[in-house]
């Protein structure tokens, strides 16, 4: 922390201890306010990061001072993949790596999580560990000291920037500290962190689907949006006959109606008749798709096949939030 | 809990068949089966129609049926010739009850005890499965036989020998109602009767078996709006034709609008659903019904979808069974695409 705080970073309230996840932040005293603020200079990206043996590295191509290298290097060491990050991350894909060909099959196809299970074994771990403590920021994803050992949690805390650059978390908490699961639905939160939680909105998986005279597009790209009426809205183009929308939300228990007006507003700027019928396909087929899911793990057993059914489940619930419309 | 007393088949299945033929029923071409459907009817020569037709002197109303002392019979008091009654309690002895489906029914409701707290809790106030899971252990595993071979006729439900040991299947043979109640066709193996407008959960409740079905409707309910409040029922017998479709009874007292049913997907017209919904509740003067019937459709995923969770940790015969089956009906509420309105062409989905 000496270190952490002359290299510019501000750590307040908050304390270091042993959690269900090996090691995390809680705050010292849970009735006072904490903070911890990370300057630019110890925001690492990833792509700046690489790995040599078992050991993670800032690659020599990257901008950062040497000590902030040596920090890095050593805090990673100390405290996250060289703590539990790597076994974590291992014990993870292994949970993939046995489950059944036809549903690893399945799940690599349908639901995007060739990351888990495609490739070589140490890369996969690796690239999990990145993945599951990176920060997405300024279109960059970044591993953050300190905010590395926050888990994500329903409840969790959000990244704001700091007065003078960088980012930061404040406020008051209770307990282990979490960082928030942004726009990340159930399905998305799993292919992050490996584990099911429940989620109050849902968003399409990718498909194409005929739109009157369009062909649509839907992604999973929730970082890329559009604020609208204090919605976020997907970015929507079009060329020639095809319409591409980044994402597109099909359930939100906090606000039923928008899902599908959304839609029908996205449908109306492109000009696109049958928004309806579309939108009522996008769902069948996004429904249909966790039921084959659980369909395939119906007769399975086993620690990871609980929480895919688990994350099908509540993935399930968050697609049911989809009432009436409203306009936007 | 009840035990079985052993088949007593000192009956033969061809002097049944003589007292059946003699009390006006007729059974050409069928034996007692044992086919891929487990115990029930089969044809003696694929080659030839099976005819099958019991007389109404033979049609014993489940209200007149009772049970003691574990067998079968008709209440004293029930207004049944002698003759009748006598080959009802011999045919139900040797043939049904008696021979396999007390049984049946007691292991039927004996896994169901067997489900953890919170599932059975769940069933009894979420999906109305009191009549099995609560009260007297007896009464429930004879409601269940009765529940599972009884048949409608003529506003009621009646026992109908020899049609009651057939199986079910999406594709059996159709009741022909008349002054009798018989079936009729060409069989391979085994006769099976045709589901009525059944859904993956009423099968289930009804006959205690898993069969994905094309349709599925809702749970019975109530939906209160501003102004009007919508009493859904899950009565698929209390229909009215309208164009080619059959759609639910409606009753309008004061403010409360009754459905007998209410369709919510069906995999061969998705789009019926929506429509009939619209449809009545348009005429019925309720604005936006799309929203309403939306509201319908998300509190019944919702239910099967915390039955899934509920039975999660649990494993088990039953526990897998009610899986598949909340399964197969989410997947059946889930083919509910776009909106044709009553007395509209069909019009295929893009």
């Amino acid at each position: 922390m000496d270190e952490f705080r002359n290299l510019g970073g501000i750590a307040e309230n908050v304390v270091l201890l042993p959690s269900l996840s090996g090691q995390g932040l809680f705050p010292k005293d849970p009735a006072k306010p904490l903070l911890v603020h990370v300057p630019d200079n110890l925001l690492f990206r990833l792509r700046d990061i690489g790995f040599e043996g078992d050991r993670i590295r800032i690659g020599e191509h990257a901008e950062t001072g040497s000590r902030e290298r040596s920090f890095f290097e050593r805090y990673q060491s100390s405290f996250s993949w060289g703590d539990a990050g790597h076994a974590q991350s291992a014990e993870l894909i292994d949970l993939f790596d046995s489950l059944a060909p036809d549903l690893r099959a399945l799940l690599v196809a349908e639901f995007g999580m060739s990351l888990f299970m495609e490739g070589d074994r140490r890369e996969r771990i690796r690239k999990h560990f990145l993945r599951s403590r990176s920060v997405r920021w300024d279109d960059e994803s970044l591993l953050v000291p300190l905010l590395d050992l926050m888990g994500g949690g329903s409840n969790g805390m959000r990244v704001d920037t700091g007065p003078q650059g960088g980012v930061q978390i404040a406020g008051e908490a209770q307990g282990e500290l979490h960082l928030s699961y942004g726009f990340h639905d159930c399905l998305g939160v799993f292919n992050k962190y490996g584990f099911a939680t429940a989620r109050p909105h849902a968003f399409s998986l990718p498909m194409k689907i005929k739109v009157g005279a369009f062909n649509l597009t839907i992604t999973r790209n929730i970082m890329h949006n559009t604020n609208r009426a204090g919605f976020v809205l997907p970015v929507m183009t079009s060329e020639a006959g095809e319409v591409f929308v980044s994402h597109l939300m099909v359930g939100n228990a906090n606000s039923p109606r928008a899902s599908r007006g959304i839609f029908y507003g996205l449908m109306r700027e492109a000009g696109a008749a049958g928004a309806m019928d579309a939108f009522d396909q996008v769902l069948h087929f996004n429904r249909a798709k966790f039921l084959q899911l659980l369909e395939a793990l119906e007769l399975l057993r086993g620690e990871m096949v609980v929480r895919l059914r688990a994350m099908a489940h509540l993935h399930l619930e968050a697609l049911a939030q989809c009432v009436g419309t409203r306009e936007f | 809990m009840e035990h079985d007393s052993p088949p007593q088949r000192e009956w033969t299945w061809n002097e049944m068949l003589e007292a059946f033929c003699a009390l006006g029923g007729a059974a050409q071409n069928v034996a007692l089966g044992n086919g891929e459907f487990g115990c029930g009817l089969s044809v003696v020569d694929p080659r030839e129609p099976v005819l099958l037709r019991v007389s109404r002197n033979l049609l014993f109303r489940v209200d007149d049926i009772e049970f003691t002392a574990g067998s079968i019979g008709i209440r004293e008091s029930a207004d049944v010739p002698d003759t009748e009654r006598r080959f009802f309690e011999r045919y139900q002895t040797a043939f049904s009850w008696g021979a396999g489906g007390q049984a049946k029914a007691t292991s039927f409701i004996a896994a169901l005890e067997g489900l953890p707290p919170e599932t059975r809790e769940l069933l009894i106030a979420e999906f109305r499965l009191g009549h099995l899971l609560q009260g007297d252990f007896a009464t429930r595993i004879w409601t269940h036989f009765l529940q599972t071979r009884e048949v409608p006729w003529r506003g009621g439900a009646v026992i109908a020998p020899l049609l009651e040991l057939a199986n079910h299947s999406a594709d059996g043979l159709q009741y022909e109602r008349g002054m009798h109640l018989q079936v009729q066709g060409y069989v391979r193996q085994d006769i099976a009767l045709r589901y009525g407008a059944e859904d993956a959960y009423s099968v289930f409740c009804r006959f205690g078996v898993l069969e994905p079905r094309p349709a599925a409707f809702s749970l019975s309910g109530r939906v209160q709006l501003e102004d009007k409040e919508i009493v859904i029922g899950r009565n698929t017998e209390k229909s009215v034709k309208r164009g080619k479709h059959r759609v639910p009874k409606t009753g309008i007292d004061g403010n409360t609008l009754t459905l007998s049913y209410l369709l919510l997907g069906h995999r061969q017209v998705p789009r019926l659903a929506r429509g009939i919904f619209g449809t009545l509740l348009g005429e019925a003067g309720v604005t936006n019904p799309d929203e309403v019937f939306d509201y319908i459709l998300r509190s019944n995923a919702l239910k099967f979808i915390k039955l899934l969770k509920t039975l999660e940790p649990h494993e088990g015969e039953m526990v897998s069974m009610l899986r598949a089956m909340a399964r197969h009906q989410l997947e059946s509420m889930n083919h509910c695409i776009g909106n044709r309105p009553l007395g509209l062409a069909s019009v295929p989905l893009e």
